[in-house]
């Protein structure tokens, strides 16, 4: 009896040992036991006890599910206004007031294309997001990449990103190349589709698992690309043609991109900084630093809200337009002053333009790129002391437009992105830092042109306005690297010249907060499961606990051990949810050691009373029914105490009742 | 019917039972007596197969229990019943349930559960719970539950220890109309059932049986210390019947 008492948790998983026991001593007419042995759950107390785990699981996982889905729904719902579900690719900013126009136009541009939709979203500030989705067939066909030329007319429009999960993105690689990698990615098994954006290469996965693979396999097609790297910042311009020259050279007649800005391309951006002088506008009066004028060619009335064509704004050193084409301003406009409200406080007298095309006699190039350098100093100070990034794209859009630049790409898209991050969460320091410096690296690397192609661009100009303006641009144009990507594998000699692949292979930033998501339902609805797991052997196991205990039988730990180790493997294996494997052996053994401690307490949890189960014995009670007519009806209610509602002794199945 | 041979038992590192020898024959009523703790009941449990001894064997209509198994012991302890001193009766059943308890696993005649408590006089209260009963009834409830099993031989564990004096009669006068049909070995302080009924009596002092024989031979030629003090008693209770009855006589 002890042996069976002792080795009964291994009963249940087939380990029969006390029949073994009983073999060896029992006589032949003890054979009857033997045959019932071995069997991996025996009838009668085993197939009680496997009922019950079987009933535990199948509750586990059920309430795994609904915690996981309801957890999914409501984490997944507040992100979804913001960065899209899985049927949105992209998020566009549009002025709130305009929302109705912007999605009148919005489907009259997509109008007959499938799968189009789109769901107006949160709105943030005074604009609203408006989510925009394609069909596959489309995106492969290259929706994503033609989504900013087509959006960004629309009325209202005010920046849009891209948001695909899950996703991996490819940058460094020449656009040129695309069509060819997108046609093999396409065959990917793992790949849903691959599309060009306005920042890269998208690949978007079918099952956020197969990311690794399509990473994998990304590094490895895009592995013939290289990058040759030069760092220029020790370098005159006319050092660094001369590399640039050498290279060329070398790789005539080789696939080759430049990363650096082409030559036209340098002298349109200098071009437009120069006609960018011509917003300055001086007027005789003093106006307060950070007041705002609008002008126009009509007269306005005082205290009326207008919207105007142009509008200007006091910055310390000088009024400049911050609305409207400097192009168009022909000087001759009505002025008004601005109160904070926008309403019209006051008539200006008339004012004059500072212009190199107007009157190149009196222009003087003061508003030198010192200014910039300056502005976005600070602008980057704002970023790394943590100020609204919504506010700081606007500013850094304005001061780029103030030299009639604009604001990369990259740097745009990045604001974007993180200002729907640090609204999710709390955005980590570094990524303020780094972008703080891509801000002063971008105002570094300003375009550069040799002089003589500036003089051609502006003829009306004298030789001594180009050369002063030239050490302007100089002076902010130097580009710190000379960057090319390329086929060749042999690395030529030049001096300061690094090789290294050119592609830059990472999960796209929505991808990432998907992954967030998709990272914690697993571990929440995994944790419900655990302490569902605890109540159920608190309810029912420290019955069999108790029973062990009071039969000195001490493992009674280990048995609970095993049950966690059963109930959560299995509910683990079952889950559809995705997470890794450390993190599962962690909730499994922890919830294994929970249970043991709990069935260790099992005498404090569940008290057995010895004396019903002895009065059980001595009427010749079976493990079975003492279990059944005793100890679970004697316990705590649970599952087990559900089950053996039938189990338990009836009037109506004995005969004559 | 039961042997009881060279029984030992150790717990705990002390030594409960020592050489134990002990025959029950068919038919018999065996008293055993000893001060508390002596390990009277523990002797039922041994013979009952719901202790293993260390030394010794237990034979039971002629089988050896120590050589089967304890699934073997269950089925033999079907012929076995046995009264407790605190009735142990389930609390979740009724009066007719516990004591069809006893007939679960076996034949399921409803009828044999009737008869028993019939015997003793609850079937009218079969519907009720154990806690709407008195301590009384309660051992009654007990005794019909060792009754329906039909036992070859009853155990009674100081049933008459945990009831108020009232009761104590009640059980008594079951017991011995029992003992007429059946064998039994009772555990008992009661020295007049014991010297009224019993073939033989048993008396037991720190785990060894003392002096054995039968009653009337042990109240009048005692041949322990414990014989003495138990005679003792009797004559006390004699005596004290004898006063009674002279001031009843006197009235």
């Amino acid at each position: 009896m002890i042996e069976e008492e002792l080795l009964a948790p291994l009963f249940f998983l087939g380990f029969d040992f006390g029949t073994v026991t009983y073999q060896l001593r029992a006589s032949i007419d003890s054979a009857i036991i033997v045959t019932k042995g071995g069997s991996l759950v025996r009838k009668g107390f085993n197939t009680d006890l496997a009922s019950v785990i079987i009933l535990e699981i199948s509750l586990l996982i059920v309430v795994l599910l609904m915690a996981g889905h309801g957890f999914a729904y409501y984490v997944q719902r507040g992100l979804d206004d913001l960065v899209g579900g899985k049927d949105y690719q992209v998020v566009a900013q549009v002025d709130k007031q305009e929302t109705n126009n912007f999605v009148a136009a919005l489907q009259e541009t997509y109008k007959g294309r499938e799968g189009f939709r789109y769901r107006v979203g949160k709105v943030l500030g005074d604009k609203i997001h408006i989510l925009i989705g394609f069909g596959d067939q489309d995106l492969k066909n290259g929706a994503l990449d033609e989504v900013t030329k087509l959006i960004s007319p629309l009325p209202g429009y005010a920046g849009l990103a891209l948001l695909l999960d899950p996703a991996v993105l490819v940058r460094g690689i020449p656009s040129e190349v695309y069509p060819g990698l997108i046609k093999e990615i396409n065959t990917w098994p793992e790949t849903r589709y691959a599309a060009k954006g306005p920042m890269g290469l998208y690949v978007v996965a079918k099952e956020r698992k197969k990311l690794g693979t399509i990473e994998n396999k990304l590094v490895k097609v895009t592995s013939p690309y290289y990058l040759w790297e030069v760092d220029l910042k020790a370098k005159t311009n006319q050092e660094a043609a001369l590399i640039r020259e050498n290279i060329d050279k070398i790789l005539q007649g080789k696939k080759h991109w430049y990363l650096t800005s082409p030559i036209e391309g340098v002298v349109g951006d200098a071009v437009r900084l120069l006609k960018g002088y011509s917003s300055k506008l001086v007027f005789n009066d003093q106006i307060p630093v950070g007041a705002e004028l609008v002008l126009s060619n009509q007269k306005l009335k005082i205290g009326s809200k207008p919207s105007t064509q142009f509008k200007a704004r006091v910055f310390t050193d000088g009024i400049y337009l911050t609305k409207g084409d400097s192009l168009q301003l022909t000087g001759k406009e009505n002025a008004y002053l601005l109160d904070g409200t926008g309403r019209l406080t006051k008539k200006l007298p008339g004012f004059e333009l500072e212009s190199p095309r107007k009157d190149l006699e009196i222009w003087q190039p003061v508003t030198d790129i010192s200014e910039l350098k300056t502005s976005a100093q600070e602008l980057a100070e704002k970023i790394r002391q943590g100020e609204d990034f919504s506010l700081l794209l606007r500013d850094i859009e304005q001061l780029a437009k103030k030299q009639s630049l604009k604001v990369p790409d990259e740097i745009k898209s990045k604001l974007e992105l993180l200002i729907l991050w640090d609204r999710i969460g709390k955005l980590p320091t570094n990524i303020r830092t780094e972008l703080a410096d891509k801000i002063l690296d971008w105002v570094k690397a300003m375009p550069a042109d040799p002089l003589m192609k500036l003089k051609e661009s502006l003829p009306s100009w004298s030789d001594e306005d180009i050369t002063r303006s030239w050490r302007d641009l100089e002076s902010v144009s130097q580009e710190k690297f000379l960057r090319v990507v390329t086929t060749e594998t042999a690395l030529p000699n030049i001096e300061g010249l690094v090789s290294k692949p050119a592609a830059e292979v990472r999960e796209d930033i929505k991808s990432q907060i998907g992954e967030v998501v998709g990272g914690v339902v697993p571990l929440a609805a995994l944790a419900v499961a655990v302490i569902l797991f605890w109540i159920f052997t608190a309810l029912d196991h420290t019955l069999w606990g108790s029973y062990l205990v009071m039969k000195n039988n001490f493992f009674a730990p280990l048995w609970g051990w095993l049950l966690g180790l059963l109930e959560l493997s299995a509910v683990v294996l079952v889950m559809p949810y995705d997470t890794n494997m450390l993190v599962k052996i962690i909730y499994i053994l922890s919830g294994a050691i929970g249970s043991a401690f709990i069935i260790t307490l099992s005498n404090r949890i569940s008290p057995i009373n010895s004396k019903s189960i002895e009065a059980g014995e001595a009427l010749g009670l079976s493990k079975a029914e003492l279990f059944r007519q005793v100890i679970v009806p004697d316990g705590r209610p649970g599952l087990w105490q559900l089950y053996n509602r039938g189990k338990l002794l009836s009037l109506r199945r004995f005969r004559n009742a | 019917m039961l042997e009881l041979h060279n029984i030992s038992l150790e717990r705990n590192k002390v030594k409960t039972l020592s050489d134990i020898n002990l025959t029950i024959n068919e038919g018999e009523t065996v008293v055993l007596t000893g001060p508390s703790g002596c390990g009277k009941s523990t002797i039922i449990r041994i013979a009952l197969g719901l202790i293993r001894p260390q030394v010794g064997e237990v034979w039971f209509e002629g089988v050896n229990l120590n050589a089967l198994s304890a699934e073997q012991i269950r089925k033999k302890r079907k012929k076995m019943g046995i009264v407790f001193q605190e009735f142990q009766l389930l609390e979740h059943f009724t009066v007719l349930e516990n004591v069809l308890l006893a007939l679960w696993e076996g034949d399921r005649k409803l009828k044999k559960a009737e008869e028993a408590l019939k015997s003793v006089g609850l079937w009218e209260k079969r519907k009720r719970y154990p806690r709407q009963l008195s301590g009384g009834e309660k051992q009654r409830v007990g005794i019909a539950r060792a009754l329906a099993l039909d036992p070859d031989i009853i155990f009674w564990d100081e049933p008459t220890a945990a009831l108020d004096p009232m009761y104590v009669n009640e059980i008594l006068r079951i017991m011995a109309s029992l003992a007429q049909n059946k064998t039994m070995f009772v555990v008992t302080h009661e020295m007049p059932f014991a010297l009224k009924v019993a073939n033989r009596l048993v008396l037991m002092e720190t785990g060894h049986i003392v002096e054995e024989g039968p009653p009337e031979k042990i109240f009048s030629h005692p041949s322990s210390y414990l014989g003495i003090m138990y005679r003792e008693r009797l004559l006390d209770t004699k005596e004290a019947l004898s006063k009674l009855a002279g001031e009843e006589a006197g009235l």
